[in-house]
């Protein structure tokens, strides 16, 4: 760290948290928009690449950290949100974001998703939502809507879909909002925001696969677009009218859907170290002790 | 009776308070300087089920559990039956039991060798007059006990008032009143088994109480451990609870996961930002976390992971012992993943093995398995204060002198280990990945790379294997019959090696500890020389032997004995294979 604070830090150009990298992703991929709003949040919220890690799991939009010049960690799949909290813990002082997609994230990782709520621990949840499996070519996802034909679901499904944002907001998230990786400022102000917030902050990022899905879903998503903050009576502090965007399906809301102030797991975990403090109050190589019978 | 030891068994319900006199017989002996050891047993039942347990004292050494006793305390003979074949008494072991000249003979389903002589006392009466209730019954047995066969009395007092200091004092003083009537009693109506008394060397100095799980949960702290992620499970959740109170203590962290992937994923990432990390389970969870560890082989992340093997497969026998999962340890998992397997041999040595576990995995940034078992992680044995001058940290090696854009994360080097940076504090930003990679950490799917990486991340265990060896020895070198087995084995066999030195039949025997990679030098040493080997190990399916083969040939001929874990080898056995074997 040394090296580092002695170094010029000149202000960074959004351009400049590109890896340089080229994206696996297809042409015209909601994820390029994702990509391009973080680099500007990173370079809005001044983040040092050296002081920044991004972790993700498996699948097209876990590919991400490749692309962004930071500390990254492609990881295996499902299991993005533990290996975050483990780093956070460890280094309360790094940012640190996770991203993936909605099988990573609501199909075989959804096991973690409630507990990574209800700790609350600091760090930023993005998931890429496409409704779809595009790594693996086109299979039925947790998020496809009922009745859609996928390589798997060649009937239709027959399932009813998960609705992320319901989870959160259920399972005590304390920050939850949607945007539209085809609204590249509103990706970015939302992004700002979550990563401000102090405490665990959810994302969902309609980003569609126009590979597996179709590119008419930037247009149909876009007419649909209910943008929150320009809903004066919409209050994101209040977890019912939380719960009624949920169940919206004339329309979807985008923006902070659900906001609250707590403290965050580190804020906890301290207050427990210094309770347990009067047993640490030796050398460790004098605990030896406590097992004197 | 052999000797200068003491063998006792007890057996009783939920309630009759087993456990607190087992413990508070182990405590005595080892403020008395004692050599003791105390392995527990219950029943299936959550609370209220029978349990039992079985002690070991003596002035000399202690490696293995007993084999027969030479005192059964039963509070209750129904339970007795749940038990029986792991509390057989010997030919000249005696019984003490619930009861009076006038109560009617109880129906004692003993097992093997009928008891020498009964001592029967009115525990509950006793407890009753004195304590005021029938709970103190335990303390009434163990005053008897005390008397009948000379325990340490100053020590056992000490004992009881240290084991119920959280209780009132009208408590202490009732439970200190009902052990006195049980040795005024045995005073006023019975003469004491001369064959039976546990004779003490005076000043010995005071020994420390401790179980495997403590050990190793101890020895991680010790290690500079700050960073741990757990979910429950038997027989190893005790290391979770022991961190749970010093790993915040000393300003670490203690969290308990909603399974053991996550536990495993959490290590991970905070080993990542450059804690030293680890996790604890057993068979199953650590099926759970195979995949984690793949990950923390190609990433190159050290971790530790402790496994308190069980009997299994699937949830298999929880409570009791077996060495079952050392092929999942050493090979568990797909794709080419190299990894760590070290294993003690008994409480005391989980000290070193977490030392050399942290040091190699912080060296040579690779996972490494702790293979411990329920019989160390449960055992609680009295030991001389542990040599901590000898626990080192290692830190990691972090890139230095280099311009940020040369630096690669991954790069080919004569040892295998590459250069760490830590986020946060170093200025060397680079992606790790689960995915193949080449040098800087980008992903690649060429043969080349993917050959040269796996070469690059075995190349380090040829290095290991050498850096890290540590086996034990026991026996005279020139013996011609020698004896290979790991883990707890190591109790069972070590004495059974005494015993038939003594008796004029030389034999030595090896106990590696890394397991992998093994410094087969060390052991082909071992073997020039012998007529026979036998390989001895707790596996139905023989994994050690198999594993033994996959790294080297073993002499023309070697035997082979192995059986079910759920029950601990006892002495004899091990001698009458080895007779066997030795003609």
């Amino acid at each position: 760290m040394e090296a580092m604070q002695q170094a010029v830090t000149p202000p960074l150009k959004a351009t400049d948290y590109k890896s340089g990298l080229k994206p696996v992703w297809c042409p015209g991929c909601g994820d390029f928009g994702v990509l391009n709003a973080m680099c500007q949040v990173f370079q809005q919220l001044e983040l040092r690449p050296e002081e920044t890690i991004i972790f993700s799991g498996i699948g097209c939009s876990s590919r991400l950290p490749g692309y962004l010049k930071s500390y990254g960690f492609n990881s295996v799949h499902g299991r993005v949100l533990p290996i975050a909290i483990g780093a956070k813990l460890a280094n309360p002082e790094l940012n640190v974001i996770a991203a993936g997609g909605d099988g990573d994230g609501f199909s075989i990782g959804i096991g973690h998703f409630p507990h990574t709520c209800r700790r609350n621990v600091d760090f930023t949840y993005i998931v890429m939502d496409n409704n779809i499996y595009g790594l693996t070519k086109g299979q039925l996802s947790p998020t496809s809507p009922a009745e859609m034909n996928t390589t798997t679901s060649n009937f239709g499904s027959i399932e009813t879909p998960i609705n992320p944002i319901a989870l959160a907001v259920g399972c005590e998230a304390t920050f939850v909002a949607r945007t539209f990786a085809g609204d590249i400022k509103h990706m970015v102000n939302v992004m700002a925001l979550g990563i401000q917030h102090k405490g665990f902050s959810f994302i969902q990022v309609l980003s569609p696969c126009v590979t597996f899905v179709g590119k008419e879903q930037f247009v149909i998503i876009k007419n649909k677009l209910h943008y929150l903050q320009d809903d004066p009576e919409y209050d994101p502090s209040d977890r019912a009218a939380a719960f009624r965007v949920v169940d919206e399906t004339d329309r979807i809301s985008v923006g902070v859907i659900y906001h609250k102030h707590k403290p965050d797991y580190h804020d906890n975990l301290e207050i427990l170290r210094q309770a347990a403090a009067v047993k640490g109050d030796r050398k460790i190589e004098d605990l030896v002790e406590i097992f004197r019978p | 009776m052999e000797g200068d030891e003491l063998n006792l068994g007890l057996v009783g319900s939920g309630g009759d308070g087993v456990m607190i006199a087992g413990e508070s017989i182990v405590s005595a002996a080892a403020r008395e300087g004692l050599k003791c050891l105390m392995l527990k047993s219950f029943g299936p039942q959550i609370r209220g089920g029978e349990s039992s347990c079985k002690i070991r004292i003596s002035s000399k050494k202690v490696s293995a559990a007993p084999d027969t006793l030479d005192v059964l305390l039963a509070f209750n003979w129904n339970d007795y039956k749940r038990f029986g074949s792991e509390l057989e008494l010997k030919p000249e072991g005696v019984v003490v039991e619930e009861g009076d000249s006038e109560s009617p003979e109880p129906e004692r389903p003993i097992i093997g060798p009928q008891p020498a002589t009964i001592y029967k006392l009115p525990l509950t009466r006793l407890a009753k007059e004195t304590a005021g209730t029938p709970l103190a019954r335990n303390m009434v047995a163990l005053g008897a006990v005390s008397e009948l066969f000379g325990l340490p009395d100053k020590e056992m007092k000490h004992s009881i008032k240290k084991m119920f200091s959280h209780k009132s004092a009208q408590i202490i003083e009732g439970n200190l009143k009902a052990y006195q009537s049980g040795k005024d009693y045995v005073l006023a109506n019975f003469s004491k088994p001369e064959k039976l008394q546990l004779r003490i060397e005076k000043n010995l100095e005071k020994r420390l109480v401790m179980t495997g799980n403590d050990a190793c949960a101890y020895a991680a702290l010790l290690a500079g451990c700050r960073f741990f992620a757990g979910y429950p499970i038997t027989p190893s959740s005790e290391i979770m609870e022991w961190l749970s109170v010093y790993m915040p203590a000393y300003g670490g962290t203690m969290i308990q996961t909603e399974d053991e992937i996550a536990a495993l994923g959490m290590v991970l990432g905070a080993s990542l930002a450059g804690a030293k990390a680890m996790t604890a389970t057993s068979g199953p969870g650590m099926s759970l976390m195979t995949e984690l560890l793949g990950l923390a082989s190609i990433a190159e992340i050290p971790c530790v992971v402790v496994n308190a093997q069980r009997g299994g497969p699937s949830t298999g026998i929880p409570t009791k012992s077996e060495q079952s999962d050392l092929m999942q340890a050493v090979f568990g998992g797909h794709g080419d993943s190299p990894r760590v397997v070290i294993a003690p041999a008994d409480v005391g040595d989980c000290f070193p093995v977490m030392r050399e576990a942290f040091f190699i995995s912080e060296k040579y940034q690779i996972p490494v398995i702790v293979l411990s078992d329920a019989f160390i992680a449960q055992c609680k044995a009295s030991l001389h204060k542990p040599d901590l001058s000898k626990i080192r940290p290692w830190e990691r090696a972090r890139p230095h002198g280099i311009p940020v854009e040369d630096y690669k994360r991954f790069e080919y080097t004569p040892t295998g280990v590459s250069w760490m940076a830590i986020p946060g504090k170093d200025p060397y930003i680079y992606r790790a990945a689960g995915i193949e990679h080449d040098e800087k950490g980008n992903p690649t799917s060429e043969f080349a790379e993917h050959e040269k990486m796996n070469e690059k991340r075995y190349r380090k265990l040829k290095f290991i294997a050498e850096d890290a060896c540590f086996m034990r020895y026991y026996g005279p070198k020139e013996a011609k019959v020698g004896i290979v087995t790991w883990g707890s084995c190591k109790g069972p066999v070590r004495e059974a090696v005494e015993i038939l030195n003594t008796q004029g039949l030389p034999v030595r025997a090896i106990v590696p500890q890394v397991l992998f990679p093994l410094n087969t030098d060390k052991m082909r040493a071992f073997f020039a020389g012998l007529e026979h080997l036998l390989v001895v190990e707790l596996s139905y399916s023989k994994q050690f032997l198999n594993l033994l083969k996959t790294q080297l040939d073993l002499p023309a001929g070697t035997a082979h004995y192995g059986r079910s874990g759920a029950k601990p080898f006892a002495v004899s056995e091990i001698i009458e294979q080895i007779r066997k074997i030795a003609g």
